[in-house]
């Protein structure tokens, strides 16, 4: 009985075989097919159908769906009408960058007063011990063109930028000094320092006034403003296998540009004869202008024209080099560049950090010349810090060996507290600047100094704000 | 006589207007008066006229009116001393205290014209000040000069406009966040060009300084702003008879007035096209208050204007005495 239908099949027209056949899109839903599932159908009801025989008709149907059409047309048609203005960018690529670096000199708001230039002669002078001083128009724009001035500090309040001199101002004061001695004398003396201290210490303000002694003394100044640029990873870098360290050109070629537009009237008259390796051929440059210029014009060569630059300063008959760099303490750690196995790079094998750390330890000298850098506040560089003070690690810290020998004879210049009658000095001049309203005496110098722990920083701070 | 049904004719409202122009900047109260080091008071006055008792020649030309003689110049006042030691008669009525030499100075201040740079020279004796000071018998440290200031106090140690309005700013109860956006605010105002005189009428608060000298000092510029713009009443719609709607013109207390104000200025604030920063936002707007630009002015006229024509709606309690109104702008 079983194969009666089986049998009967075999007479009716050939079928396609079973595996070929497609299968059913839906499945039926109907009670008498067995589910899928054991769970419960959905709970939402599916949507009404207009029954003609329930109240709905065909006419009202129509309607709704002229209705309908109607209605979306109309909403196509508000959408083709509807101008939407197009917003203003609130910023454009860049511009916030620039705003936020933007380096203003002057207020002029503010009162003018007058105060006594910071002139060469009185470099290194003791009785110039906190006094405020103006530093000198023509210095204004050198400093500026090589970033000495940073966002942040008391410049924009001013009428004019001036600084006050303190004991570690008239130590590096004295160094120059010491070194336009040896220039007349005609021996060598490369001072090597590294300006340390907390916070808002003063130290960036300590290279800035370093730097306008260096320029009033026709010295060649060179200077990284901020190595956070060389470490974050943002500027190009590739391996170079002819200096063996790896090179930022981009950013070797601004650097000249910045060299170039603050010492230009002194590297003209510096005659070269030494051919130089620029690419892969050698070339000689009349003076040491056109050196600098030929980075410029191609970055592709701007590390040799540096490393060129740098070579030809370090010859007897040239004139004193300022070779500054601020935030050591981030180029004494690993930087953010990867290198092609994707491990970070270490900072001392960056081009720029690595020639500037080898004058600064003494391994390379400028006949006449001063080599200092100045402490970052963060991140914290534990080998950095034991390094400064001269002392060793613990047998169980990990540290890194390269440090203390980076900076290996180098002396440090502590930027300590302001001292009360310096705190008084500077209320004064604030006074004078329409910063501070309040009266100068012995109470709010002694709360100004007691609040700002002689923090030239926080003192000022303190005396822009605290009274409002 | 009960008093008048319309709020404008309280007497305290008009006293505005007869109100002497009071120069804020002298009465600034972080300024130590009493400190000894503070430096005396010039033995001189700057100018000739800058005695604040005009009656003096003004009783005089009356006086001289009547009988005939020939009256004082008032356009430049004569100042007191000048007049007793003119006249033999004057100096023998003159009351004791004029003929005694004192070391109180022979004029008065109140009225001294601010001229933008004076009073930020450094004083010359501060220069030879020794810094440290002999201590009393029996004390550690200095002891306070007393009673402690208004703003000696920790809690307190801000200009309570300055409180409001970092505490308006704040949003999420950020309010380190907010102190640094003030600190934006008043350094812009510090560093950009002085507000410009504007042509059409913009009613500044009265001792108002001169425009050019508010950068120097941000915070009385922000005050200037606030306080000249903050409306003087809000308007209370109730239900009156008939299903209609009665305004009714309520006062309010500064905090409120500056709370409006605030709101305003953000509001204009925020329409700008240019949308930068928070801090960069409020600032314009603060000077475009001032220059008389703003949307901000708008608003005050409409709800001024409004308490003006439903003033009859304004219930007088004449039995309430209203306290005088002694406040002189700028108000702490």
């Amino acid at each position: 009985m079983v194969l009666l239908p089986l049998s009967l099949r075999c007479l009716g027209a050939p079928r396609l075989p079973l595996v070929l056949r497609p299968l059913p899109r839906v499945f039926p839903t109907s009670g008498a097919a067995a589910s899928f599932t054991t769970s419960s159908t959905l709970l939402a009801n599916p949507p009404k159908k207009a029954n003609p025989q329930k109240g709905g008709n065909v006419k009202n149907l129509k309607a709704i769906a002229a209705k309908q059409r109607a209605s979306s047309n109309k909403f196509q048609h508000k959408r083709k009408k509807r101008d939407i203005p197009e917003r203003k960018r609130q910023y454009l690529d860049g511009q916030r960058k620039i705003i936020k670096n933007t380096i203003v000199l002057s207020n002029t708001n503010a009162p003018a007063i007058t105060l006594p230039e910071m002139a060469k002669e009185l470099a290194g002078n003791p009785e110039t011990e906190n006094t405020v001083f103006e530093i000198p128009g023509s210095v204004v724009d050198k400093l500026r063109h090589i970033e000495a001035f940073k966002t942040g500090q008391h410049w924009p309040y001013f009428q004019k930028p001036g600084t006050l001199v303190r004991k570690e101002s008239t130590e590096i004061g004295a160094m120059i000094n010491a070194v336009n001695e040896a220039r007349l004398n005609k021996t060598e003396l490369h001072e090597r320092r590294i300006l340390d201290g907390v916070k808002g210490s003063g130290r960036s303000i300590l290279l800035a006034q370093a730097m306008a002694w260096a320029f009033q003394s026709d010295w060649v100044v060179i200077s990284i403003p901020n190595s956070l640029d060389l470490v974050l990873g943002h500027t190009e870098y590739e391996y170079d296998t002819h200096w063996n360290v790896w090179v930022q050109k981009e950013y070797t070629a601004a650097l000249l540009q910045r060299i170039h537009k603050a010492n230009a009237p002194l590297l003209k008259n510096l005659k070269s004869t030494t051919p130089h390796r620029v690419g892969k051929t050698e070339k000689t440059f009349q003076t040491l202008l056109k050196l600098v210029d030929a980075g410029i014009e191609d970055s592709t060569v701007s590390h040799d024209i540096f490393m060129a630059l740098i070579a030809e300063l370090s010859m007897t008959d040239r004139p004193p080099v300022l070779f500054a760099l601020d935030n050591l303490s981030l180029i004494s750690r690993l930087s953010e560049n990867r290198d092609t196995g994707f491990a970070k790079i270490h900072a001392h094998d960056l081009g720029i950090p690595n020639i500037f750390l080898s004058y600064l330890n003494g391994t390379k000298d400028f006949p006449r010349g001063l080599t200092i850098a100045a402490t970052a506040p963060s991140p914290r560089t534990p080998d950095l810090t034991l390094a400064l003070k001269g002392e060793k690690p613990g047998p169980w810290d990990k540290t890194d060996e390269r440090i203390a020998p980076s900076i290996k004879g180098a002396k440090v210049v502590k930027c300590d507290p302001l001292r009360k009658e310096e705190v008084k000095t500077l209320m004064d001049w604030y006074t004078a600047g329409g910063i501070y309203k309040g009266a100068v005496t012995l109470e709010t110098v002694a709360e100004s100094y007691a609040l700002s722990n002689g923090n030239p920083a926080e003192l000022f701070k303190g005396c822009l704000r605290l009274k409002y | 006589m009960p008093p008048p049904r319309t709020l404008f004719l309280r007497t305290s409202t008009l006293r505005i207007a007869t109100r002497p122009i009071h120069y804020p900047a002298l009465l600034r109260c972080y300024s130590n008066k009493t400190s000894p080091q503070s430096t005396p008071p010039p033995k001189t006055p700057a100018t000739p006229a800058q005695d604040a008792l005009p009656h003096v020649s003004e009783e005089a030309a009356a006086t001289a009116g009547i009988t005939g003689e020939t009256k004082p110049e008032l356009e430049q006042g004569t100042p007191i001393q000048e007049m007793i030691n003119r006249s033999a008669e004057a100096r023998k009525n003159a009351p004791s205290v004029l003929k005694t030499p004192s070391n109180k100075r022979s004029y008065s201040t109140e009225v001294t014209p601010i001229d933008a740079g004076a009073g930020l020279e450094a004083p010359a004796n501060i220069l030879s000040m020794s810094l440290e000071e002999p201590l009393p018998p029996g004390a550690k440290f200095p002891l306070p000069t007393l009673p402690i200031p208004a703003r000696g106090h920790l809690q307190y140690r801000y200009s309570p406009l300055m409180v409001q309005v970092t505490n308006f700013l704040m949003r999420h109860g950020k309010k380190a966040t907010a102190q640094s956006v003030m600190d934006h605010v008043l350094s812009i105002l510090r560093t950009k060009p002085a507000p410009k005189q504007s042509i059409t009428y913009t009613p500044l608060i009265p001792g108002t300084p001169p425009l050019s000298s508010l950068p120097s000092d941000p915070l009385l510029y922000l005050q200037t702003a606030i306080d000249s713009v903050a409306p003087l009443m809000k308007i209370i719609s109730v239900k009156g008879a008939g299903g209609a709607k009665d305004m009714i013109p309520s006062p309010l207390n500064i905090r409120q007035r500056r709370r409006m104000a605030l709101e305003w200025i953000v509001a204009a604030a925020d329409k700008k096209k240019d949308r930068s920063g928070l801090a960069e936002r409020f600032a314009d707007e603060i000077i475009a208050v001032v220059e008389g630009r703003s949307a901000a002015w708008d608003k005050r006229n409409q709800v001024h204007r409004t308490a003006i024509q439903s003033r009859a709606n304004v219930v007088v309690d004449g039995r309430r005495q209203s306290k005088k109104n002694t406040r002189r702008f700028p108000y702490n």
